[in-house]
């Protein structure tokens, strides 16, 4: 189970081969689950106190009691969030891509393109591993700032002034593991869905980049409303 | 012919799909896009809003006396402490000094309800269509508006203010210079 998703990083033709045979998600979801809920349980103790200490001053005993309280429940309701969140990502991507494919005239399973994301997904694995891993370095300078915690990662790292929300989320996705991940599901669905060549699959991932940019940056729009009131007041 | 039927209803699901996300974005963006910002130092638009006797009102009728308007709603726990924050230095400053007043996009059933529960003694007015909200660029509340005698907006504070806060606040915008010509 584990052996295929590290296949997955070293030899991923071989590894979608073996999903075209067998297509089973659990290891992955093992493993990836238990990677993001480790990492996000290292971040969530320095963030929250940062956090503590940025409101600190500005709340009432009473309030900082009950945040207190608020971020005592989110240590617990924050890895099984997580999971759900996985597992939830994985289901409406594999639905689109499906979907897509079958526009494509790519023929293939629910199962199989499911699988092929689950094991396609050790990119964010190791990506939040990364970003986790420079912001414990930065904490080791000085982490005082809620700011410190935009680990940036992609093309926005060449952009110094603000830009708009929704383009900051499509420069942001322009990174090596998104292309790494979207990469791996080019080769993943050439490989589980009949009549597809690498070309139409890279037609299906491409379309598929595009509407869930689309969609990403729809909700960062529909916030950036949120924001320019948070600004005024 | 089966796959082609096949590429069709998933064509169209997918654009059902797209067109139905991109649809309730422009709608939520549009739902929460205030009119304009209230900005510090500016005078409030005049709006016409309702009582709880039902009848037409303006916080226009309110010149001459520096006012304090509250933005709360029904359903939000940090509403019902401001106001009884507010409840206790409505007690403690004289009218002449300062005029309190809540406004809510609640129905005038559930004000009323909730009025009596906390024992609120300062008028309250209803916004049912978020009016004043999307003039005013209020998404947040409790939201608490410090409005001059001219009906100029002096300050304005989103979230939850403390005793002590809304209290400095007002001796510094307002009840230092009443007190001062009081002495």
């Amino acid at each position: 189970m584990f052996k295929r998703l590290a296949m997955t990083i070293w030899m991923p033709n071989r590894a979608f081969e073996d999903i075209r045979e067998n297509p089973t998600y659990l290891g992955a979801f093992i493993l990836i689950g238990l990677g993001s809920v480790l990492v996000a349980y290292a971040m969530l103790p320095v963030f929250q106190k940062i956090y503590l200490l940025s409101v600190t001053e500005s709340l009432n005993p009473g309030q900082l009691e009950r945040l207190h309280r608020y971020q005592k429940t989110i240590r617990y309701v924050y890895p099984v969030g997580t999971l759900i969140g996985i597992l939830f990502f994985w289901f409406i991507s594999a639905f689109l891509i499906w979907l897509i494919a079958q526009v494509f005239e790519c023929r293939g399973r629910f199962k199989s393109i499911f699988s092929v994301i689950s094991h396609a997904s050790i990119t964010s694995l190791v990506s939040s591993i990364l970003v986790a891993a420079i912001i414990y370095f930065k904490a080791s300078k000085g982490l005082i700032d809620l700011s410190n915690f935009e680990i940036k990662l992609g093309a926005d790292l060449f952009i110094s002034s603000p830009v708009h929300p929704a383009l900051q989320i499509v420069l942001a996705n322009l990174n090596p593991f998104t292309f790494w991940y979207y990469a791996l599901l080019t080769i993943g669905i050439a490989t589980v869905c009949e009549e597809c060549s690498r070309v139409r699959a890279a037609g299906v991932v491409g379309t598929f980049w595009a509407i869930s940019m689309a969609f990403s940056a729809g909700i960062a729009w529909v916030f950036s409303v949120f924001q320019a009131l948070d600004t005024a007041s | 012919m089966v796959t082609s039927n096949r590429r069709r209803i998933a064509l169209a699901s997918l654009v059902v799909i797209v067109a139905g996300a991109a649809g309730s974005f422009f709608f939520l963006y549009n739902y929460f896009l205030p009119d304009s910002i209230a900005e510090v130092d500016q005078a409030l638009p005049i709006l016409t809003l309702q009582d709880m006797g039902g009848q037409s009102v303006n916080i226009d009728s309110y010149r001459g006396k520096p006012l304090l308007v509250s933005f709360i709603e029904v359903n939000c726990h940090h509403c019902r402490n401001q106001l009884s924050v507010l409840e206790k230095l409505h007690h403690e400053i004289s009218d002449e000094n300062l005029t309190f007043l809540a406004i809510s996009t609640s129905s005038v059933e559930k004000m009323a309800v909730f009025f009596q529960q906390h024992s609120i003694s300062f008028p309250v007015w209803i916004d049912a269509n978020r009016n004043l909200y999307k003039k005013l660029g209020i998404f947040n509340v409790p939201a608490l508006f410090f409005i001059d005698e001219t009906g100029i907006l002096r300050y304005k504070a989103v979230g939850y203010q403390s005793t002590d806060t809304v209290s400095g606040i007002l001796d510094s915008l307002f009840l230092r210079e009443s007190k001062i010509s009081q002495e």
